[in-house]
């Protein structure tokens, strides 16, 4: 092999050469190809004994007839050779410095969901979490939410889950774009209504931070609802008929639907709201489905007191909406308690009032059991 | 050949068939979608494996009608409750499903509540006939409790079949709750339509003396 020639040109001989262009006859040309041939296969091995090496063959070595079969086993073998590097830096970064905006970036880019994706992502954010970094409960912010991990003990992120739901292609006026606010399943909404019969510990914020939903509000409240209305006729119709000689007609009252649907509606609309906005004007880091959340659940304790109050007896009616009233205004003030970091003492003040107003709710639903079926003073109001 | 035959065929046929649906008696128009209301009926209520196909193409005609028919026999203050339910609920119980993740088409859904409402229908119906010959016997309101009830099961169990397999596993009882709710509330609208006997009376209606003296303070329930 002369220096500065490539290894295959110089390999065949003038000899072989005329062989391939038809200037030698027929009988020469047929022997000449045959050990053409056989060289060139020789040299295709060295060649890609070369090329494994990573040493790289002229560009001239892919125009002689060997070099074609060369050039083409060369560029398999390249591209062999890549993907195995890229096979070796993939389990690099599995294994070892995980950079997690590069690699969940590179599998947003890919917008397929490989079979490696979700054990990843389960990687990611467990770490995550071991960094302190879990995202806050926004309004807005579906893309940044939920995260899937296992229970760890009984404290943290058992609600958390992965973004099943796509968010990125709806927008504002979709149906499909508020599917975050209602990312839980039966376990999760029945652990949280089991939170909200014990006040203490005071970490209902610290477990829906980053998955709040409205299924719970909005359905209990509803439920709430039609069992006062519901019961509260009921109650009066059982009271009449272990009372017959009272003098009373027992009418259905229809006004206590009205009644109850504009009290409830009306407080689960208005009040949060003033709440939150005030939280903010305090600076706290409070997000509006969260406070929602919270007062929303926080309504699941008289549900059961209202079908408790089926005893006819107006004693107990006072005692049960009375317990029922405290234990919900305690569990609802008792996690706002933490959300006081700045401002006390104005902070303090919001969180009495919140109690008050709850409270009063609380104890006002005793007027669905109470009464004689239909108060003729109000209803002109 | 053949195929000249056929072309000619198609378009001496398409006009017949226009001029067929104009030209057809009254009732065979009527008839045709009362039967598909019926068969889609049939099959909501008593399902069966190809249950779904039937309701691919829904239609809000069941609904409508039934919705009409139950305010009709429930009468007076309780047809505009039972309209209020039933509009706001079916868009309530589509839109619940729909958030919680369900591959299940809007209409669909409405379709499918609405005609799961006919069993309460036929439980007002009967509430209606057994009340006329019991009147104001206090134990009769125990026959409407149990039709009521049965009018309610049968709803809730035929419409659960079809929305369950619409939302994830994990999720069904968050879908179907609001169902159950639903019903509830036009079951118990059956159940204390029990004091109108025979009459169109409202549910507030005096029937005896007691706490309705007040004379001129007309109850917002005294009159509709």
């Amino acid at each position: 092999m002369t220096r500065g020639q490539s290894p295959c040109v110089s390999y065949f001989t003038n000899k072989e050469r005329a062989a391939t262009t038809a200037e030698l006859p027929l009988f020469q040309r047929n022997k000449t190809l045959k050990n053409m041939q056989e060289r060139s296969f020789k040299l295709e091995q060295a060649c890609m004994d070369l090329v494994v090496g990573g040493l790289e063959t002229t560009n001239s070595c892919g125009r002689s007839l060997a070099g074609e079969i060369v050039f083409d086993n060369r560029q398999k073998q390249q591209q062999h050779y890549i993907m195995s590097i890229r096979y070796q830096k993939l389990k690099e970064e599995e294994e070892g410095q995980f950079d997690p905006s590069v690699e969940f970036g590179n599998r947003a880019a890919q917008s397929e969901e490989s079979v490696a994706g979700p054990s990843t992502e389960k990687k990611f954010d467990f770490e995550e979490f071991h960094l302190g970094t879990a995202p806050a409960g926004k309004i807005g912010s579906p893309s940044s939410q939920t995260t899937n991990s296992q229970p760890i003990g009984d404290h943290t992120f058992e609600e958390s889950r992965v973004g099943e739901q796509p968010v990125a292609s709806s927008r504002i006026w979709n149906v499909e774009y508020y599917r975050f606010l209602f990312n839980v399943n039966t376990e999760d909404v029945r652990s949280r209504c089991k939170r909200t019969l014990k006040p203490f510990p005071n970490d209902f914020f610290h477990h829906i931070e980053s998955n709040p939903d409205l299924w719970g509000p909005f359905w209990i409240s509803t439920t709430l609802v039609f069992t006062l209305a519901a019961v509260g006729n009921i109650t009066q119709w059982i009271k009449f008929h272990f009372n017959e000689t009272s003098g009373f007609t027992w009418n259905y009252n229809e006004q206590k639907l009205n009644v109850a649907a504009f009290l409830i509606y009306t407080y689960m609309g208005v009040i949060p709201s003033l709440v939150w906005a005030v939280w903010k004007y305090l600076q706290a880091d409070l997000g509006f489905p969260n406070v929602l959340c919270l007062y929303g659940y926080s309504m699941f304790i008289y549900v059961p007191v209202s079908i408790l109050c089926l005893i006819p007896s107006t004693f107990f009616h006072w005692i049960f909406n009375v317990c029922g009233a405290m234990a919900s205004t305690a569990f609802l003030v008792l996690n706002f308690y933490p959300i006081l970091s700045t401002n006390k003492k104005f902070g303090f003040v919001l969180i009495v009032l919140i109690g008050v107003l709850h409270f009063a709710l609380g104890s006002f639903q005793v007027y669905f059991f109470v009464g004689q079926g239909k108060l003729s003073r109000l209803e002109m109001l | 050949m053949m195929q000249n035959m056929d072309v000619e065929d198609q378009p001496a046929q398409a006009e017949p068939t226009k001029m067929n649906t104009l030209d057809e008696p009254v009732l065979s128009t009527l008839w045709r979608d009362i039967s598909r209301v019926g068969y889609k009926l049939f099959h909501v209520l008593i399902p069966r494996g190809y249950s779904e196909k039937a309701l691919r193409d829904w239609d809000l005609w069941g609904p409508l009608v039934f919705c009409l028919a139950l305010a009709l026999v429930l009468g007076g203050d309780l047809a505009v409750q039972v309209f209020i339910i039933v509009a706001l609920g079916s868009i309530v119980i589509t839109l619940n499903s729909i958030l919680l993740g369900g591959k299940v088409s809007f209409f669909q859904s409405v379709c499918l509540v609405g005609y799961c409402i006919f069993p309460i229908l036929l439980a007002a119906i009967i509430c209606t006939f057994v009340n006329i010959p019991l009147g104001s016997k206090s134990w009769a309101i125990f026959f409407n409790i149990g039709f009521a009830a049965g009018g309610f099961v049968w709803s809730v169990w035929a419409s659960v079949g079809f929305l369950s397999a619409a939302v994830p596993d994990h999720r069904r009882l968050l879908a179907i709750y609001p169902v159950i709710l639903f019903y509830a509330a036009l079951s118990w609208l059956v159940l204390i339509s029990y004091k109108q006997t025979g009459g169109r009376g409202t549910i507030g209606g005096s029937s005896s003396s007691g706490n309705s003296t007040t004379p001129t303070n007309g109850t917002l329930s005294n009159g509709l």
